[in-house]
């Protein structure tokens, strides 16, 4: 387990994709919170964040073949998918804070790493970094926004909670799928 | 040790294998041959569980794949592709792995050595040749230094001096005593490297055991080969 | 028809490299749609951007209603347009797949191998390449816009009675530009990028509550005429604070358009000689 979670820190970590949406969110957020928007800089960290979850999860997917390589050097993999997930918090994690130390509100920091999850588990569940990219933040910034202001008698499940089911769901898919 | 034992597989409604069985044993080149989808790659995915069989064991030392605990050290794989993501360097992708099993990191410069790519470690996988990819994906299948080598199609996208040092290797292996399992639709190729036979066809095996054996009277294995799969040998 | 016979006909026939390549422009336009209508995500832009409006018309009928009837909108008209606005995400996502499934890889076995080597080989000129591409890309979201702005528009006369005027064909014609200009503006910012993943990161952001464009307008009003936001002019009368005329909004963001296309296909040229 602690092994199968190195090898991935060290996956993420050397993912040149990776350094540069992390310097991306941060040059954004530190850009944007002087021009004062109305919910305050964590969106835009917010958007940053969920593109770094779903690259993470799904370069795996883009062509070479890795994802067979993965599971040829761990083959149990309710395990892997739980050690990518350790992994991802681990090496994304400090980037979710110190992304949320600039936008000013160190407090968001924990829901920032729910959706870092929850982009990480829908690119797992569409192995498609590009349709993964669209998904999450069209519901995101277009569906969810959308629901809340023109219907708000919907009751939107709490974030963890939602999370934890998609990221459920996504470890089942993770199980059983073909690569 | 390889032990496949009826090993049955069906996706929708389409038979890929039915109840395969064969043994690859210790010291021994056994050449895995059949047509383009026969099931040869099936069967070496149901025996590295990247599939799932409906029926029958596939076991590597009497263990399946996926209940090893550093399986990078009993079985060492080469399948299609390199396995490294193109914007990571060989070296990089060499280390995760050797990571994901407890493997010293002085290993991944041994095997870079080893493959002959010590010199382009630091190059992206997305810039290497089709021959530098298949040293790469074989690179990481020795990380472990396992007992057992999978190899599909090993020599594809190999230059003539590249198919020569894989053929070398391979007895080589297999004179150390590790069980080594290659397919290939290529005759002339196994009959120079193969000690033990399979054929398989329409997912059945039509022939098993060792080379002299599989040839029997036919003047070559191809002859052979063709004799047993004559059905589809014809259409060509 | 394997050499160009047919191509003299249709005024196109061009003297390729080394001599022997002729074509007209017809068969690179259509085998770009025949490669972009084979790609499962093209099908899903496709579709989002045909249903979306006419479903947002629905779910949000009661809210516009009330809004309408308070006094909110200053000119009722837009009610019936705005709904339009979440069907662009199917332009974007065509205006991407267009070109970011290019450098997706095509194997396993060598992963640098891109679908763009198949396509060079087969239409080896980069001008006319981009441009079939664009013509295909053009083609097929002024279908999905001119389709979506129909059904949209009937839809919230019928659900909204008349709460709403009567839609102009100016207008509605305006939104199928709109949609046009922003999918190859995601096509452009593609070839600049090369990138999907960016190019969708940016656009979708930008057409919500979180637009870094609007955000700008609030530092500087020339802000407003980005190119994202600019072209909205076009057929709404009510954007932000700033008032564009609807001719002055298209002529922006055509020339933002074109400017960004050339650059991009300059820097395509560069890295595919």
């Amino acid at each position: 387990m602690i092994t199968a979670t190195r090898a991935e820190v060290i996956k993420l970590a050397t993912l040149p994709s990776l350094k540069v949406t992390a310097a991306l969110t941060w040059a954004v957020t530190i850009l944007l919170r002087p021009a004062g928007p109305e919910r305050g800089a964590v969106p835009y960290a917010q958007i940053g964040v969920l593109v770094l979850g779903v690259l993470a999860a799904g370069h795996e997917y883009q062509g070479g073949g890795q994802i067979r390589a993965a599971l040829l050097a761990v083959p149990r993999r309710p395990l892997l998918a739980v050690a990518k997930a350790v992994a991802l918090l681990a090496a994304a994690g400090p980037v979710a804070l110190v992304a949320a130390l600039l936008a000013g509100e160190p407090g968001a920091t924990g829901g920032l790493l729910l959706d870092l999850l929850l982009a990480a588990s829908v690119a797992t569940i569409m192995r498609n970094p590009v349709g993964a990219t669209a998904a999450v933040l069209t519901a995101y910034e277009i569906v969810l926004p959308l629901v809340r202001a023109r219907l708000p008698e919907v009751a939107l499940p709490p974030a963890p909670v939602a999370v934890a089911a998609v990221a459920v769901i996504a470890t089942v898919i993770f199980s059983r799928q073909t690569v | 040790m390889i032990t496949i034992e009826g090993v049955s597989r069906v996706r929708g409604r389409a038979r890929i294998l039915h109840e395969v069985s064969f043994e690859a044993r210790a010291g021994r080149v056994t050449g895995f041959l059949g047509p383009n989808g026969a099931g040869k790659t099936s069967t070496l995915r149901v025996l590295l569980g990247l599939d799932r069989a409906q029926g029958g064991r596939a076991l590597i030392d009497g263990r399946r794949y996926v209940d090893l605990d550093r399986p990078l050290t009993v079985a060492g794989a080469l399948l299609d592709g390199s396995g490294a993501h193109r914007a990571r360097t060989a070296r990089a992708h060499l280390r995760w792995m050797a990571a994901s099993n407890g493997l010293p990191k002085r290993r991944v410069d041994e095997v870079l050595e080893l493959v002959g790519l010590a010199g382009e470690a630091g190059k992206r996988a997305g810039r290497y040749s089709l021959g530098m990819s298949r040293r790469l994906g074989l690179a990481a299948a020795l990380l472990g230094d396992p007992p057992v080598l999978i190899l599909d199609e090993p020599v594809n996208g190999l230059d003539p001096a590249g198919i020569r040092w894989m053929r070398a290797f391979l007895r080589d292996s297999a004179a150390e005593g590790r069980t080594v399992l290659l397919s290939s639709h290529l005759m002339g190729e196994l009959a120079e490297t193969a000690d033990d036979v399979v054929i398989i066809d329409h997912g059945v095996v039509k022939a098993d055991g060792t080379l002299a054996e599989v040839v029997g009277s036919h003047a070559t294995l191809e002859d052979a080969f063709l004799a047993r799969t004559a059905g589809e040998g014809a259409s060509w | 028809m394997v050499n160009g016979h047919g191509a003299a006909g249709r005024g196109g026939a061009v003297q390729g490299r080394g001599g022997a390549v002729r074509g007209s422009w017809g068969w690179p336009v259509r085998a770009e749609l025949r490669k972009l209508l084979s790609l499962p995500t093209a099908w899903v832009g496709l579709v989002l951007g045909l249903v979306a409006a006419p479903l947002l018309v629905f779910v949000s009928a009661g809210g516009t209603r009330k809004a309408i009837e308070e006094g909110f909108h200053a000119d009722p008209s837009d009610a019936a347009f705005q709904p339009l606005g979440i069907g662009l995400l199917g332009a974007l996502i065509l205006g991407v797949v267009v070109l970011s499934s290019e450098y997706t890889s095509t194997g396993e076995d060598a992963p640098g191998a891109r679908q763009l080597q198949a396509t060079l080989a087969a239409m080896p000129r980069r001008g006319r390449l981009l441009v079939a591409k664009g013509v295909a890309l053009s083609l097929l979201v002024a279908a999905q816009g001119a389709i979506t702005s129909v059904v949209t528009l009937t839809l919230s006369r019928m659900v909204l009675g008349d709460l709403v005027p009567a839609a102009s064909p100016g207008r509605a014609a305006a939104v199928v530009l709109y949609w046009v200009l922003l999918g190859l503006l995601a096509y452009a910012l593609t070839l600049i990028f090369r990138s999907g993943v960016v190019t969708l990161t940016v656009l979708i952001v930008n057409s919500s509550v979180v637009s870094v464009s609007y955000l700008l307008t609030k530092v500087t009003p020339l802000a407003a005429y980005l190119p994202d936001i600019v072209g909205a002019h076009m057929f709404l009368h009510q954007v932000g604070d700033v008032h564009i005329a609807p001719v002055t909004a298209g002529v922006v963001m055509t020339a933002w358009v074109a400017a960004l296309l050339i650059l991009g296909g300059w820097m395509f040229r560069r890295r595919e000689p």
